[in-house]
């Protein structure tokens, strides 16, 4: 069973990337383009993980990670923020959050992966990012 | 203010900005915001603070949205994940690729420049192994200059203490100092030094390329400023590498000292204390 993967993204296009970058990795992914959706298809989806923007119309990547978590069926299942909010406030708010990865956009191909691994095989207490 | 074009726009932005603030005040009926950045109204001073933070934020994530979808797609083809391409088209994007990042870089730093001159620029203190973030960063650099006719030599000191200070800040600082090293180093050799100095770190760049006269060290720390502006400068940039590099020890609350001769070489000291204890305040630009 390949890994399946939640692409939280408005942008068409970043999430179109995502989808082709994830693809070629070997995983399955399923794709939302608000805070809404995402919450919608994770309990009907069941990702093992999911990727999410932070800026999304609604309700936003950080809102809709603490409604994950407050929520005992979707809590463990680890979040990676994925933005091109670079500030050390936003990546404040995620850890806050309970985010398990913060990675800032573009990120490589190669890095996303390593990431993406060492967040599924999980140490939830650190949390994985790049600079 | 000196010649900062740039930052005159950004900061037309947050005069802007700043207006709204005052109208979106009045209608609350607290129309002191105009003197928020004295000390009679703080809350209105923090909520003018947050709005610059917040526009300079806005800003960035714009301009770094269309690079990332570009540097995305490039990055799919270069990955053959839309297909197996042959060895020119694989050149062709990967010149594109270079270029992208380059934007990329010249954005950040201008952003960064801005922030400074908002007095808005963040600092991450944390704890870090200088011994073993040196040597990475020596590693890293010996891939990136195998393509020149330059060697890296790395004289790090065994003894070199944790300090505290920000991690991103200082590979931005040492990234910048080993760039401009490369620029003006057309062969030769790069050295990445590091000791303790009392209750500080010291860390040099040094380079054996064209040197700096003493005239030209007066303006070498000022932004959009390079030695050689003329049209036919053999050498390209927007002369913010060095800026920044000297705003960011500052904002670390260390110092940069930079000894060099024509023709020689040059070598760039950062000064920086094992924790930051008062640290800078973004200077004016």
């Amino acid at each position: 069973m390949p890994v399946k993967v939640l692409i939280v993204e408005d942008h068409p296009d970043a999430r179109e990337i995502l989808v082709f970058q994830l693809g070629h990795m070997g995983y399955e992914t399923i794709e939302a383009a608000n805070g809404q959706e995402a919450i919608e298809k994770v309990l009907a989806q069941g990702p093992d993980v999911v990727i999410m923007d932070l800026g999304l119309p609604g309700i936003n990547g950080i809102e809709a990670t603490v409604r994950l978590k407050q929520n005992p069926k979707t809590a463990n299942i680890p979040v990676i923020a994925y933005t091109a909010w670079r500030e050390q406030s936003y990546r404040d708010k995620a850890i806050e959050a309970g985010m398990a990865g913060f990675l800032i956009k573009p990120t490589p191909s190669k890095v996303f992966g390593e990431v993406l691994q060492s967040v599924l095989q999980s140490n939830p207490q650190k949390m994985a990012s790049t600079a | 203010m000196r010649d900062l074009s740039f930052l005159r726009l950004s900061l037309r932005g947050l005069q802007h900005h700043m207006i709204l603030a005052k109208k979106v005040k009045t209608i609350r009926g607290v129309p002191q915001i105009g003197k928020t950045t004295n000390n009679h109204n703080p809350s209105g001073h923090i909520e003018f603070e947050l709005l610059k933070s917040r526009f300079l934020a806005t800003i960035s994530h714009e301009l770094r949205t269309p690079l990332h979808i570009i540097g995305g797609y490039l990055s799919l083809l270069l990955d053959g994940a839309r297909g197996n391409i042959g060895e020119e088209e694989c050149y062709c994007l990967n010149k594109a690729m270079d270029a992208s990042r380059h934007m990329l870089k010249l954005v950040d730093d201008l952003l960064d420049l801005a922030c400074f001159s908002a007095g808005v620029m963040e600092i991450k203190r944390e704890a870090i192994d200088l011994k073993g973030f040196l040597n990475g960063l020596a590693q890293k650099w010996e891939t990136l200059i195998k393509d020149h006719s330059l060697v890296l030599h790395k004289r790090i000191s065994p003894s070199l203490p944790k300090i505290e200070t920000d991690k991103n800040r200082l590979e931005k600082i040492l990234n910048n100092l080993l760039d401009n090293a490369v620029k003006f180093t057309p062969q030769g050799k790069i050295v990445l030094s590091a000791c303790s100095r009392g209750d500080a770190v010291e860390i040099t760049v040094a380079d054996t390329g064209i040197g700096i006269s003493r005239k030209s060290r007066q303006i070498i720390f000022d932004a959009f400023r390079q030695v050689d502006a003329s049209e036919t400068r053999p050498y390209q940039g927007m002369g913010l590498g060095l800026a920044l590099s000297e705003k960011l020890v500052r904002l670390l609350g260390g110092r940069i000292e930079i000894e060099s001769e024509v023709g020689k070489g040059s070598a760039f000291r950062i000064i920086l204390p094992r924790e930051i204890q008062h640290a800078g305040k973004s200077p004016d630009c």
